[in-house]
């Protein structure tokens, strides 16, 4: 079978794409609005904004095979850099004084559902953490 | 909103006042702890977290900020965890600041809410009667803290959830007991000494002077076994004695289960201590030997196998009462009034000055040896004894029908002729005649005519030098006053000049 350039991207870069698809209509169905999605600037890249309410929530969607390799990928580097992203955003898309901020991250892995975890992290503001 | 919450921190043995702030404010969620705070500080936010989530409270996710007032003083512990996490309960509006702004708080926190034991519970609780304020501080700290007065409201409990119950009037703590150590009867006693009668003297001098004790002696004289023996025959401590021992032994964790002792401190380093562990300091400032003998007794055994450095830091402790610890990071003074009590073998082979003994390395084998102490620290010890062998026939005698609590009366007696005196001369600050010196020494120990006549004589003599002359002084000072005489006699002149050593002590030392 023969693969045409656009089913060339890497496997992996697939699954993920499928996997924010997938994430984006979960919480869809959770009553979240999308505000962005794929948010990339210099500092880092944001896979989901979503809002609901007062709050904001940014996504990191991870698809593994088992559920707790998806856990273990949201690494402290990558953490920092969605921080990063997110007061970037900020800055562009002000939330106003009473928004609520928060980082959520969408874990997806074969035969189960989607886990949704609300406040999965913080933004590391130590003075080595910038 | 930001919520107040007082705490400490230590430098020395003395309790500073820290505020601790804590903002929740909106913005990316973010918990950062500012103001100086080291490893265990910073770690604390993690023992928080864990702490709230296990009574149930998850963290709001806003951007709480602590910060750590006075923000230049570096804070250091494990402490600062109670604090955190009451200020953040009164940030998000838990507890209400009337409630915080009543105590001082100390305490670390378990990952599951307990609250466990911290050091310097005493230190915090006295700062905290300053300020008029109670004490909030683990459950086992509670018996050690309400030493520090009646009025210091005293709060112990065990676990986050405890404390949260008591604010809400659910569960009341109640004040712990204050406990005093038992007055076990385990010390060793004098009376298991057989013999060596001038050396059980000048341990009762020793005793009633505060002075500073050498024994020169071969192995197996009892040179160790003597000076085990002397904090039963020292007078307990007085409450304010006690209060400052305590908090010493409280901020170096010494403290078991909080309850505080009447005995004096015994510390026996061992001769491969560095001058660290002796004077005290670190890259934290932690008190030494010298500070955790305050009061109490500094034996040093085989003293001429400490390192000289060592031996020569001794010095200034010893002239001034306290230990100036001075780094980069800190400059701390801990109190370091000690007596002490040092033993040495003549020379290397250990039986030099022996009739019928010769070192195979002849005279050298001595002089090299007690070379290694110097004469300025020699200078310090008021009297030097030689502990020669125990005669065979002593061995085989019954033990002795005087004991430690015969001594230990007329001690007491002395000791309080002595503090008696000082208060008549205006000086309540001293306490034993050691801490007396020239113009008040003079004043009073001045020997009746015979007695200046002997002293004059011996100074001429034996080419005393104007300390040694003091030292006599002081020393038959503290002989008259366990006579009960009043003033100074020809015979205690002559009592103090036998404990002055033998020729090598003169040699060093004059």
């Amino acid at each position: 079978m023969s693969r045409g350039r656009k089913t060339a991207a890497p496997t992996s870069y697939r699954t993920g794409l499928r996997g924010e698809v997938f994430a984006r209509w979960f919480l869809r169905a959770k009553g979240y609005r999308v505000l962005a999605r794929r948010f990339r600037c210099p500092a880092g890249e944001i896979d989901l904004i979503v809002r609901r309410g007062r709050t904001i929530a940014f996504v990191e969607v991870k698809a593994r095979p088992e559920r707790e390799q998806a856990a273990y990928a949201v690494t402290a580097r990558q953490r920092r850099r969605i921080a990063r992203a997110a007061a970037v955003w900020c800055a562009q898309n002000p939330p106003g004084p009473n928004g609520v901020l928060r980082f959520d991250v969408v874990l997806l892995a074969r035969r189960s559902l989607p886990l949704h975890m609300r406040a999965a992290f913080e933004a590391d503001l130590s003075p080595g953490g910038w | 909103m930001v919520a107040h919450v007082r705490t400490v921190a230590f430098h020395g043995v003395e309790a500073v006042e820290v505020d601790v702030q804590v903002q929740v404010a909106p913005g990316l969620p973010a918990f950062t702890i500012v103001g100086l705070p080291d490893k265990a500080v910073a770690e604390s936010r993690e023992r928080v977290r864990a702490a709230l989530g296990a009574i149930g409270l998850a963290l709001p996710p806003k951007r709480i900020t602590v910060n750590l007032a006075p923000a230049d003083l570096p804070k250091e512990g494990s402490h600062f965890d109670v604090p955190i996490a009451l200020g953040l309960l009164g940030a998000i509006g838990v507890i209400s600041s009337e409630f915080l702004d009543r105590f001082v708080v100390v305490g670390e926190l378990s990952l599951d809410g307990s609250i466990n034991a911290v050091i310097g519970s005493l230190p915090a609780a006295i700062c905290a009667n300053a300020l008029g304020r109670g004490l909030i501080c683990p459950r086992q700290a509670g018996p050690e803290a309400v030493w520090a007065g009646e009025d210091v409201e005293v709060l112990a409990p065990g676990s986050l959830i405890q404390l949260i119950n008591h604010y809400k009037g659910t569960q009341m703590l109640s004040r712990p007991e204050p406990e005093l150590e038992a007055a076990g009867p385990d010390l060793p006693d004098l009376c298991d000494i057989k013999g060596q009668e001038t050396a059980k003297r000048a341990l009762e001098v020793t005793a009633a002077g505060g002075h500073n004790l050498l024994l020169n002696g071969p192995p197996g004289a009892g040179k160790s076994m003597l000076a085990r023996r002397l904090p039963s025959i020292l007078p307990v401590l007085d409450p304010s004695e006690m209060l400052e021992v305590s908090m010493i032994s409280s901020i170096a964790g010494e403290l078991r289960n909080g309850r505080i002792s009447r005995r004096r401190p015994f510390r026996d380093p061992h001769h491969s201590a560095s001058p660290a562990a002796i004077i005290g300091g670190g890259t934290r400032a932690k008190p030494g030997e010298v500070t955790l003998a305050h009061l109490g007794v500094l034996f040093l055994d085989e003293l001429p196998e400490f390192s000289p450095q060592v031996l020569e830091a001794l010095r200034q402790p010893m002239e001034s009462g306290s230990a100036v610890v001075a780094r980069a990071n800190h400059h701390v003074t801990y109190p370091a009034r000690f007596q002490l009590v040092a033993a040495m073998n003549p020379c290397r082979c250990g039986h030099a000055g022996e009739p019928g003994h010769t070192c195979r390395r002849g005279e050298r084998c001595a002089s090299d040896y007690q070379a290694r102490l110097s004469g300025p620290l020699l200078d310090r010890i008021d009297l030097r004894i030689t502990v020669p062998q125990v005669a065979v026939g002593d061995l085989s005698l019954p033990a002795p029908r005087e004991g430690s609590a015969q001594v230990a009366a007329r001690v007491a007696a002395a000791r309080r002729a002595q503090a008696e005196r000082f208060a008549q001369i205006g000086r309540p600050d001293l306490r034993v005649n050691a801490q007396a010196d020239g113009a008040l020494l003079e004043a009073i120990a001045k020997p009746d005519d015979p007695g200046c006549k002997l002293l004059n004589d011996a100074a001429r003599a034996m080419k005393l030098s104007a300390r040694g002359y003091h030292r006599v002084l002081r020393v038959a000072r503290t002989v008259a006053d366990l006579r009960q005489g009043g003033q100074v006699r020809r015979i205690d002149i002559a009592e103090a000049l036998s404990y002055r050593g033998a020729s090598m002590s003169q040699r060093l030392a004059a």
